[in-house]
């Protein structure tokens, strides 16, 4: 790790103001920021703790019935509300227990990992994710291999989840990191399905479209026989080559489906 | 038997209330008042030439103390192999020098060219990114047959070739074998890769050197399944210290695998630096250093033939295998494909000619050493699934096939000059069938089948030469130093008993399994007896842990002193007692007199 220095501002305002000074990077749980850190991968000169600020944590449902959790709330505690079981077995599920107690929902998705859960829970459930400057749909959101749309010194706030009728969130666990070898999200609304994909593409996190569309007309996993995905654009890595993905990608969808019940 | 229990006696292990309490004193936990650390600059190339090495940047860097390099180290002595292997012409093995900090070259990624010592482990890493290495990129082999072609890159630009050795096993059985398997009825051939692989200690490496001025003592602690091992090789062969001022300590020691048998260049500067800088200096390896400085596992790559009458009988086996050394030689790691292996090639099969080729190889890759069961599981591996094939081609059982061919008459002695003195695989095997319950399996397969699952049954059968001794054996193949161990048994006044032993823990949990041993001896409760090792100045002498050889061998020895205690103990009583020797009995901790209702208990 290099030297640098910390700021643990308490109001969003001030975390604001310390961003803005260049050479600054938000931390939030730390989780994949510190290992980094201490890999000597990056050398911020400065780092914002967000973990200080009250209004950042917390769970709550907001007027329009959406779930909406803190972005610096840490995965256990969205793990223990019971307003949308799918989501809360998906952060029950993340990691091991110290990345559970530490890790955040806000620096999960402004990381971007191609492999974490949240992104999949976020576009799965259509969410808004909240900033300190403006609201940005899920399908907007996520733009690439730990890409986004947040701009330089944007900070997430909240992330806000439509309640759906029902859901589930299947994993295949990569067993050594517990990061989702392929993972897979099934949300059902009035409006229609949403199927999320994570760990599958080097795009990273992204909607099965034709998935969406047969479970829309019936939500069984028997629906979705005979549709398949492609292995070009998977990752391949020793865990996997990419037409092993896009086969676990199917699997794991009807799994999830069948989970939701 | 002791009221505990004694031997084998199901028990809490003593030193797991520190373990699991996180009261373990490993390594890292020794801190010393003005200690120094040591972070190490490795190269990031397979290999190369050093051009220049310009530390003046880095020099200048808060808390940096003072920068090694090669040139720090000329006069000081090479990290010795422990074991010579002599080829099949007679020759001795082919040995390069292995510096403790790179001098002229570098040959494997990870290999140590500069070490920073500075007041703080963040400063010594900071300074090292400061230094400017100009390296000459070299090509690099890292493929073992690459590396055997003429013209291939040379490892080591002062040996004749890559080749360290080419060592045949029994060399006089090479015609008899190869005329066996031309006038054979069948000959199955089977190529195999035992893959390269980290051992990965939980703990990683640890050193930290300490000089006393006043006295000229050197102390070394560091992360070693043999610390009075690394006494004779650092101090005799490295940096020249007699072992009365040098004192190898290893605390608890977490986990090895082998990987901590070895002597490393990075406990010899430590305890170089300390006394050049009259400082205690640390180094603690990273799990990313371990990767690239720890000497690794395995990597052979062996074709192997099994020669058939026509009754399915073997007749012969031929093997030839390429052993990776690496970029140096570590400690043993010329005996591993050697006689770890090649003695192993019979299995438990009565084969009546056998041959095993070896050549092993420089690369520029990390060394290679022992790594569990040490080219045994190699041989073993080799056997088992050349016979698998053999069954396949043939159209046999795999277990009928073993069975015909299993040795029956002990002792029987090998082609590849060991005897077995005793077995009976036939009986084992029966045992096998029955726990396996293989009448039924063709039962279970169907019901998975039908159930659209696959199920498979596969068999193994395995002997192992445990224990690496004794002396006069290994001496005559190659061992430079003798395998065998000591303990020293010490009653105290009031009948507690301080065993020494020479073997050391890195996670076996013999202090309370080696105190069960005395104990029962003695008939007294386990907790009378406490295990001291992994200190030079504790424990007289010893040649440490691996190869299974701890309760073999160092049991042995201990079993050995606590006999002579005992006869002491009996003269003793028989003299309490006025009682003649030979009528004193002993039996649960009290000596009694024959026929008498006469006794003294243990400690009395």
């Amino acid at each position: 790790m290099y030297a640098f220095e910390l700021e643990r501002p308490s109001t969003l305002a001030d975390a604001v103001a310390a961003l803005s000074g260049g050479e600054a990077q938000p931390l939030s749980g730390g989780q994949t920021l510190i290992p980094t850190l201490k890999q000597r991968l990056a050398s911020p000169g400065k780092l914002v703790s967000l973990t200080g600020i009250k209004e950042l944590r917390g769970i709550r449902l907001d007027d329009a019935g959406q779930l909406a959790v803190g972005a610096a709330t840490p995965h256990v505690q969205v793990a223990a509300q019971d307003h949308y079981p799918a989501l809360a077995h998906l952060a029950a599920n993340i990691g091991d227990p110290a990345v559970r107690n530490r890790g955040t929902i806000g620096g999960s998705l402004a990381n971007n990992d191609p492999s974490a859960c949240y992104p999949a829970a976020a576009l799965g459930s259509g969410a808004t994710i909240v900033t300190n400057t403006r609201e940005i749909k899920a399908d907007d959101y996520f733009t690439g291999l730990f890409d986004t749309a947040l701009e330089e010194g944007e900070i997430i706030t909240e992330v806000r989840f439509p309640v759906p009728r029902r859901a589930a969130y299947a994993k295949f666990e990569q067993p050594a990191s517990r990061f989702a070898l392929v993972g897979v999200f099934v949300a059902q609304y009035a409006q229609g399905v949403r199927v999320a994909v994570t760990g599958a593409s080097e795009g990273g996190v992204f909607r099965w479209a034709e998935a969406e569309k047969a479970l829309a007309a019936d939500f069984s996993a028997d629906a979705l026989s005979g549709l398949a995905l492609d292995g070009a654009g998977m990752i391949a890595d020793l865990h996997g080559s990419g037409a092993y993905r896009a086969h676990l990608t199917g699997v794991m969808t009807r799994r999830a489906v069948a989970a939701a019940g | 038997m002791p009221a505990d229990g004694g031997i084998g006696a199901a028990t809490k292990r003593r030193e797991d209330v520190r373990f699991l309490t996180g009261t373990g004193n490993y390594t890292d936990d020794i801190n010393m008042r003005g200690q120094a650390y040591v972070h190490f600059l490795r190269s990031d190339v397979a290999h190369g030439r050093i051009k220049g090495i310009d530390t003046a940047e880095a020099a200048a860097m808060p808390g940096v103390i003072r920068i090694f390099t090669g040139a720090d180290f000329e006069g000081v002595g090479s990290i010795p192999c422990g074991w010579q292997v002599t080829d099949r012409h007679g020759q001795p093995m082919q040995e390069p020098a292995h510096p403790v900090l790179a001098q002229g070259k570098v040959r494997h990624v990870g290999d140590p060219i500069a070490a920073v010592v500075a007041e703080s482990r963040a400063e010594a890493r900071d300074a090292a990114e400061a230094i400017a290495v100009d390296i000459e990129e070299l090509p690099a082999v890292v493929d073992m047959k690459a590396a055997l072609d003429d013209g291939a890159p040379k490892v080591h630009d002062d040996l004749t070739s890559n080749l360290c050795y080419d060592w045949g096993f029994v060399e006089d059985n090479r015609e008899a074998v190869d005329a066996a398997i031309k006038g054979a009825a069948h000959v199955t051939t089977l190529e195999l890769v035992n893959q390269r692989l980290v051992a990965n200690a939980m703990e990683p490496r640890v050193a930290l050197g300490d000089y006393n001025r006043a006295s000229d003592d050197s102390t070394l602690y560091t992360t070693s399944q043999n610390p009075h091992v690394i006494r004779l090789l650092m101090g005799a062969f490295v940096l020249g210290i007699p072992e009365h001022k040098l004192r190898v300590v290893s605390p608890d020691v977490g986990g090895g695998f082998g990987s901590k048998i070895f002597h490393y260049a990075e406990e010899a500067f430590v305890t170089f630096a300390a006394k050049a800088l009259n400082r205690p200096v640390k180094w603690t390896a990273s799990r990313s250093e371990a990767f690239i400085s720890d000497a690794q596992g395995r990597d052979h790559v062996t074709k192997i033939e099994l020669a058939l009458d026509a009754d399915n009988n073997f007749v012969a086996i031929r093997t030839a295998t390429l052993a990776n050394m690496g970029a140096y030689l570590s400690t043993f790691a010329p005996s591993v494909p050697t006689y770890l292996h090649g003695t192993l090639m019979a299995g438990n099969y009565k084969t009546p000619n056998i041959y095993v080729n070896v050549k092993a190889v420089f690369t520029n890759t990390v060394p290679v050493d022992a790594y569990r069961g040490a080219g045994r599981p190699e041989a073993s591996f080799q056997i088992e699934r050349v016979i698998d094939k053999a069954a396949r081609e043939l159209g046999v059982d795999p277990i009928a096939l073993r069975r015909q061919n299993f040795v029956t008459e002990f002792p029987y002695a090998t082609p590849v000059a060991v005897e077995y003195d005793t077995g009976d695989y036939v009986a084992t095997m029966d045992k096998l069938e029955e726990i396996a319950d293989i009448k039924g399996f063709a039962a279970r397969r169907a019901a998975s089948e039908k159930r659209g699952m696959l199920r498979g049954f596969g068999v193994n059968c395995y002997i192992e030469a445990c224990g690496i001794a004794p002396s006069a054996l290994v001496g005559q193949l190659g061992a430079r130093a003798g395998l065998y161990e000591s303990a020293t048994v010490r009653v105290n006044a009031t009948g507690g008993i301080t065993v020494m032993t020479g073997s050391h823990s890195h996670g076996q949990g013999h202090e309370t399994s080696f105190a069960q041993v005395v104990a029962e001896m003695i008939g007294i409760d386990a907790n009378m007896v406490e295990i001291v090792h992994g200190d030079t100045a504790k424990v007289p002498m010893g040649m440490g842990t691996y190869g299974s050889r701890s309760l073999a061998v160092g049991g042995s020895a201990m079993v050995r002193a606590t006999e002579k205690i005992i006869n002491k103990a009996r003269k003793i009583a028989a003299h309490l007692m006025e009682a003649s020797e030979a009528d004193i009995e002993l039996k649960d901790g009290k000596f009694s007199v024959a026929g008498t209702d006469k006794s003294v208990a243990w400690g009395t």
